[in-house]
């Protein structure tokens, strides 16, 4: 076996001890494992790395190599392990020379229209109703924006806060429907 | 920030206050308090779910122009840091053009008061439309006490609701007694579960896909189906609940439920306009811990 193969199926070994460690549940595991990552990346982005998924990345994967030799003696919480091994990586980073500022490249229109139609597909999978608070909830602008809103929660019998928090809601799932059909349409070009 | 976020805050750390989660996702906060919220957002699940949806609305706010210049430059300088916050950023754009356009159709149904459709502006039409009132409240009130014969027969009897309790399947079609083989048999769907006349049905979580509660939705004059969610015990905890159809598809949710005096319900009120005929599944969800109970019906 090739060192490259050795080393990959060693990394697959210990990210699925990983998994285990974080809970016996393959699926409940997974959920873990990506809000412990999600945690990571916005704490690192808040101390203002400019790398952060990197650093998350690096992070989970230290930890990874760690979890044979701490598995058995490990007491406490153990995303709270990754908050540690996080921040002896995040001094590292803090020591290593400035990465050169990433100059945002131009929208892409393709990317654009892609979006748009991502968009219109994910909507058409709402139901009525979430379609319709969503298409509101960001019809108007600023002033016009709050006045319809009000009207809208008084309608539907709700405070305004409740329905932005059900807005968001919906909007949380139209992100994650409009990524994946985003993903669908990279790997099909 | 706004109130919403503090709808989902719980007891342990709430001292963070929206402004404070903006911060944080601003890279704004102190040293001190930087170390606190870290801690706290591995500590509190509750916690990372209001920093994440703080972050959709903070992209919505950039996308939409509506960032004071100095958090505007905060934001592209400390925010747009993740290719999932830069996708954000892009989906809250193309909605907020997307739903633009729209702005003025959609508002329409909601003036209530002030449109241009009807207005009554000149003398002519107040007193015509007055005068048509009028004739048509002396009218009614002539035939009522004139031709009672006359008006019972266009106004229906009320009856009753009376529940219909039948057995579960399973005894249904496999009883003790019976010495054939315990063979499926397909019968029709009133005699599978309790029917409710009324606008209140009690739903409890140990009923199943195959017994659902059966709530007819032939009453025109009720503008909601009344949910009461039995909880296994007595509990002041805050919910949310979600109503979904079978596929999983949500049609209504509700926030910030508390159960009511006795402490062992919560009551759901579900527009009846966003039920049809079919099989329902709410999912109820304690705010603080995230544990859910499913409850099942049909409606027909």
């Amino acid at each position: 076996m090739s060192p490259a193969k050795q080393l990959r199926t060693l990394q697959k070994t210990d990210f699925d001890r990983l998994l285990a460690w974080l809970d016996p549940n393959p699926e409940r595991a997974g959920e873990l494992y990506e809000s412990i990552r999600w945690r990571l990346i916005a704490i690192l982005a808040a101390r203002g790395c400019r790398i952060p998924e990197e650093l998350a990345d690096e992070t989970i994967d230290r930890v990874a190599r760690r979890v044979a030799d701490i598995e058995a003696n490990y007491v406490g919480d153990k995303s709270s392990y990754f908050l540690g091994v996080m921040n002896n990586i995040h001094h590292e980073y803090l020591r290593r020379p400035s990465p050169p500022r990433l100059v945002e490249s131009p929208e892409d229109s393709k990317v654009k229209e892609q979006t748009y139609l991502c968009l219109d597909n994910c909507l058409a999978k709402l139901t009525p109703h979430a379609r319709q608070i969503i298409g509101r909830y960001y019809a108007a602008d600023k002033q016009a924006k709050i006045n319809l809103r009000k009207r809208i929660a008084e309608k539907l019998g709700i405070s305004s806060g409740s329905l932005r928090l059900r807005a968001l809601r919906i909007r949380t799932k139209l992100q994650t429907c409009i990524e994946q059909c985003l993903e669908m349409s990279e790997a099909e070009q | 920030m706004n109130d919403f976020i503090r709808e989902l805050s719980q007891q342990p750390w709430q001292d963070f206050s929206d402004d404070a989660i903006r911060r944080f996702l601003l890279a704004e906060l102190s040293t001190n308090k930087q170390t606190a919220f870290e801690r706290a957002l591995f500590d509190d699940s509750s916690l990372e779910a209001r920093v994440r949806l703080a972050e959709l609305a903070l992209a919505d706010d950039y996308a939409l122009r509506r960032l004071r210049p100095r958090e505007r430059a905060a934001f592209q300088e400390r925010f747009l840091l993740t290719a999932s916050r830069r996708r954000q950023v892009e989906v809250s754009t193309v909605l907020g053009e997307r739903f633009a356009a729209h702005s003025k159709s959609s508002e329409l149904p909601l003036q209530a008061t002030g449109g241009t459709l009807f207005t009554i502006k000149h003398a002519a039409w107040k007193w015509g439309f007055a005068a048509a009132v009028l004739a048509l409240l002396l009218g009614g009130v002539w035939l009522v006490t004139k031709e009672p014969q006359f008006v019972k027969r266009f106004v229906p009897r009320r009856v009753p609701p009376r529940a219909v309790v039948a057995p579960t399947p399973e005894v249904a079609h496999h009883a003790v007694s019976s010495s054939k083989s315990p063979t499926h048999k397909e019968e029709p769907p009133s005699s599978l579960s309790h029917e409710f006349a009324t606008e209140t049905v009690v739903l409890n979580s140990k009923t199943t896909v195959d017994n659902a509660t059966l709530v007819t939705l032939s009453q025109p004059h009720a503008p909601f189906v009344h949910l009461q969610l039995m909880l296994d015990g007595v509990d002041s905890s805050s919910y949310h609940a979600e109503l979904m159809t079978r596929a999983g598809e949500t049609v209504y949710s509700a926030e910030g439920l508390v159960a009511g005096a006795a402490g062992d319900r919560i009551d759901l009120n579900v527009p009846i306009g966003q039920l049809k005929p079919g099989e329902f599944q709410v999912k109820l969800t304690r705010n603080f811990d995230g544990a859910s109970t499913t409850y099942y019906f049909r409606a027909r």
